[in-house]
């Protein structure tokens, strides 16, 4: 009995645990959480280690001596802003499921916790006077359709010569092709559609994530803040941090 | 990979096998046969996954056979028909689907299997058995917890080896801690339940020299000097002799070189046996109630005035077997060394001398001599002291002319100088004196406090005399008494039982005793068993009836009273369309469809609408579902 007790303690000896978020965590919405348990130990393997974050469970059968196994763990979380993983929990029975061996970890580390997108139509955009229909587009681009046919001037790329007519015609003729980029749109925090604070952040960042994967770039207002319009997955980011941080900026200063 | 069950299989039966061939031949030939053929078909049962034995058939065959076999029990025969019992239930547990549970029970069962090996065969091959169980088990043991945790899933055949090296690890691990707590432990010297007594100064005690004067006080020590098992004994018999000091040298009595040859027998008494357990020591006087005749189970030199010395004494823990008689008086012809035992102090006070010569004056014969020599010690209002005592440079004349207060030493020192002043020989003896008596273990505990001095007169007619000036003191407590245990002095006795066991059975080690304890309580087990006869199972009966009842009602409570109220109805309803098929499945709604009776469509209404609602039912719907229920 004493003999498994000290084994028992030596197997969750010197064992680390590293967590690793995905960049972008809703709230409620499912994510995935990937545990590493690193062995330190230069001789015995770990055995049998249950891991438990947020209530769920991850069993690492062995973990060989210096080295490390993952796993994922999906997880659901709630609330928005700065949040922190709970207690961590490391378990083992090992060596004969007498006794439990159990070692609590505090994991330091804070992320982001984004508001769940919920869908929502835009506020009304003053700078459009259209607010359905085509958007027309105010510079040229190279990959939206096709505005007109101009003469080839020599400094248009090749892949512009628009050939079955220039075959029709003495010169060459080049499609000019609008810009795709949709119109940059800035989103403004306090004309966010939503019952209150939290819906109409919700809305945003429903918003953020479609404006963006339909190539539009968006900024935002609101508290104070101006971020101007990009595409970048930094800058997304970065809008649906504020969107989560709106609010909240006082909390985790 | 490899299957983890197939690993949990093999070594379940690796254990089984290792508890039961060394009880094989032992056995009986029936649970022989059930045991290979168990064997064969659990195998068989293990590689198909499919267990035909179970239920209340491999229950009822175990039953049976631990009846059949509980009759055999007899105080001399009760390991045989026990280990049929094992073999028999082992061998029933082989057959069936192999959980943690029997797993556990398998390994439990071997493991008693294995320990009865030993009470029927002292060969060293249970050793290399048990070496082996005990390896088998650790590993098993792991990969049980192994499947636990995966569910027994396979796995990684380099894992295997990975687990199956930290299993044996522990084994190995366990070998130092086997040696110290079965080998080194059980040897040791140290006192183990000794935290009770406390511990005091360390001056007083056994001594082979008598020195009174040498200090001012004498602190009192509790240490356990030594233990004897015996009868309980009258207090004014309990002299414990150890030394006989002889010879004065300058103001201390010593015992002398010289090897005196008398020939003496111990006076008429009551005859006491006894065994000795001393403490270790330096001293290699070996202490025996007075008059010790006869000491056996050690090498022991035997002086003529019955001083026992042994050289094992040194050596350790031991024990000896003792004879005395409860005897005041040693008898010896006449032709002792007078002039020897005559020998008195060569400074000796003035006042001294004169007192001895009056005391020589008051008779002729020695008898009266001693006779005034006590009535001077009773007259003369001596007390009893360990403080205070006389220090000076002549502490005897001190100690009987002014401060008159001292411990036995004085007592016996001055009066044996008396007696050889007033032309009796006399002797000082060392040893102890009374003795706590612990009537848990039997035993009487002798603690150094207890280490006492008195004397031996010789008188012409009768031989050496036993006298102790003690008693002559004024506070000294009347003979027959022995003083009165308080809540601590008790609890310290419980607590040396423990020390005199541990000694008894473990540290003065050896295999009788151990057979002996074994012995005992099989025949306390036995006291169960004895006298059975089969009829007595009638008397069993109401028992066994009253324990099915009671097991009946506590899982009758256990459930919840709407799951009663369903049970009886489905039962009634079972009676009621004996051809409808109902199972645990079966929805009350569904039954109530299939069966179109009003009863039972109003029964699944209700019970349903309350089940749904995930509420209890009310007062009114269970009378109601009730008398549904009566009226099927």
């Amino acid at each position: 009995m004493a003999v498994s007790g000290v084994f028992g303690w030596l197997n969750i000896h010197r064992l680390a645990l590293h967590i690793e978020l995905s960049d972008e965590v809703y709230d409620g919405t499912e994510t995935f959480v990937i545990v590493t348990l690193e062995n330190k130990k230069s001789i015995m393997p770990a055995f049998l280690i249950g891991v438990k974050l947020d209530g769920e469970w991850l069993k690492f059968n062995l973990v060989n001596r210096r080295g490390s196994e993952s796993g994922s763990l999906a997880l659901r979380f709630h609330g928005r802003g700065y949040s922190t993983l709970t207690e961590t929990v490391i378990q083992s029975r090992f060596p004969i499921n007498f006794f439990i061996r159990s070692k609590f970890f505090k994991i330091p580390e804070s992320f982001v916790l984004f508001p769940a997108p919920r869908s929502c139509y835009a506020p009304v955009d003053p700078t459009v006077r259209n607010g359905r229909g085509e958007s027309l587009a105010c510079s040229r681009g190279f990959d939206g359709d096709v505005m007109k046919i101009n003469n080839y001037t020599g400094y248009e790329p090749l892949k512009l010569i628009h050939w079955r007519i220039s075959a029709k015609h003495d010169e060459f003729k080049v499609k000019e092709m609008a810009d795709s980029r949709g119109q940059p749109l800035i989103l403004d925090i306090e004309l966010l559609p939503g019952a209150d604070l939290n819906e109409a952040l919700s809305c945003g960042v429903f918003l953020v994530n479609r404006y963006i994967r339909q190539n539009r770039p968006v900024g935002l207002k609101g508290g104070g803040l101006l971020l101007q319009p990009d595409l970048s997955k930094a800058h997304r980011l970065r809008l649906l941090t504020e969107l989560a941080l709106y609010g909240k900026h006082s909390d985790c200063s | 990979m490899v299957n983890i069950q197939t690993v949990l299989n093999i070594l379940a039966y690796s254990v089984t096998l290792l508890g039961v061939v060394p009880v094989f031949f032992y056995i009986d030939m029936a649970p022989r046969l059930i045991f290979v053929a168990s064997l064969i078909c659990g195998c068989a049962f293990d590689l198909k996954e499919r267990y035909h034995l179970h239920g209340l058939p491999p229950t009822l065959v175990s039953l049976i056979f631990f009846i059949v076999y509980a009759a055999q029990f007899s105080r001399e025969n009760l390991v045989v028909p026990a280990l049929n019992i094992l073999v028999i239930l082992l061998s029933v547990r082989l057959l069936s689907e192999k959980n943690v549970r029997n797993y556990l029970q398998l390994l439990a069962l071997s493991l008693f299997a294995l320990a009865g090996s030993s009470l029927l065969s002292l060969s060293m091959t249970f050793l290399l058995f048990l070496f082996l169980f005990l390896i088998t088990v650790a590993i098993f043991l792991v990969f049980l917890t192994f499947s636990t945790f995966t569910s027994g899933q396979s796995i990684p055949s380099n894992e295997l080896k990975k687990i199956l090296s930290v299993s044996l690890l522990m084994p190995a691990a366990s070998i130092p801690l086997l040696l110290l707590f079965f080998v080194i432990l059980p040897r040791t010297q140290f006192p183990l339940w000794h935290f009770l007594n406390s511990r005091g100064g360390t001056v007083a005690g056994f001594s082979e020299r008598v020195e009174p004067g040498a200090a001012a006080e004498v602190g009192v020590r509790k240490n356990v000097v030594f233990r004897v098992q015996s009868i309980k004994i009258d207090y004014a018999d309990l002299y414990w002799r150890g030394i006989v000091l002889n010879t004065i040298q300058g103001k201390a009595w010593v015992r002398s070189q010289k090897r005196l040859v008398e020939e003496v027998s111990a006076g008429k008494g009551r005859v006491v046996r006894q065994t000795v357990y001393p403490e270790p020591s330096a001293t290699p006087y070996l202490f025996v109630l007075n008059l010790p005749q006869t000491i056996y189970g050690i090498r022991v030199e035997r002086e003529t005035d019955y001083v026992f010395r042994s050289s094992a004494l040194r050596g350790g823990r031991m024990r000896y077997d003792t004879i005395s008689v409860l005897t005041d008086t040693i008898r010896g012809r006449p032709d002792i060394e007078r002039v020897f035992y005559l020998e008195t102090p060569v400074r000796l006070s003035a006042r001294v001398i004169s007192l001895a010569a009056d005391l020589a004056r008051r008779g002729k014969r020695d008898e009266e001599k001693i006779s005034a020599l006590k009535d001077f010690f009773l007259s003369g209002k001596y007390a009893y002291s360990t403080t205070n005592l006389p220090q000076s440079a002549d502490p005897i004349d001190e100690f009987l002319f002014e401060k008159k207060s001292g411990h036995c030493e004085f007592f016996a020192s001055s009066f044996a100088i008396m007696l050889r002043l007033i032309g009796v020989p006399s002797r000082l003896v060392g040893g102890y004196r009374g003795g706590e008596y612990n009537t848990i273990g039997g035993y009487y505990l002798i603690t150094e406090e207890m280490a006492h001095v008195w004397v031996e007169a010789y008188l012409e007619d009768i031989g050496w005399l036993k006298i102790d000036p003690s008693e002559f003191a004024v506070n000294r407590a009347p003979p027959g008494q022995t003083p009165q245990l308080g809540l601590y002095g008790k609890l310290r006795l419980i607590s040396d039982s423990f020390s005199y066991y541990w000694n008894q059975t473990v540290i003065n080690y050896d295999l009788e005793k151990q057979v002996q304890i074994l012995r005992e309580t099989n025949a306390l087990l036995q006291g169960v068993t004895l006298s059975f006869k089969p009829e007595k199972l009638l008397y069993a009966l109401p028992l066994l009836i009253f324990a099915a009842l009671f097991i009946g009602a506590i899982k009758w409570r256990r459930s919840s009273r709407e799951e009663r109220l369903v049970r009886g109805f489905l039962k009634k309803v079972r009676r009621k369309y004996p051809v409808a098929e109902i199972t645990p499945a079966t929805g009350l709604k569904e039954l109530a469809e299939v069966l179109d009776d009003p009863d039972v469509s109003q029964f699944a209404d209700i019970y349903c609408a309350s089940l749904y609602r995930d509420r209890r039912l009310s007062a009114r719907e269970f009378t109601l579902l009730r008398e549904v229920v009566s009226r099927l």
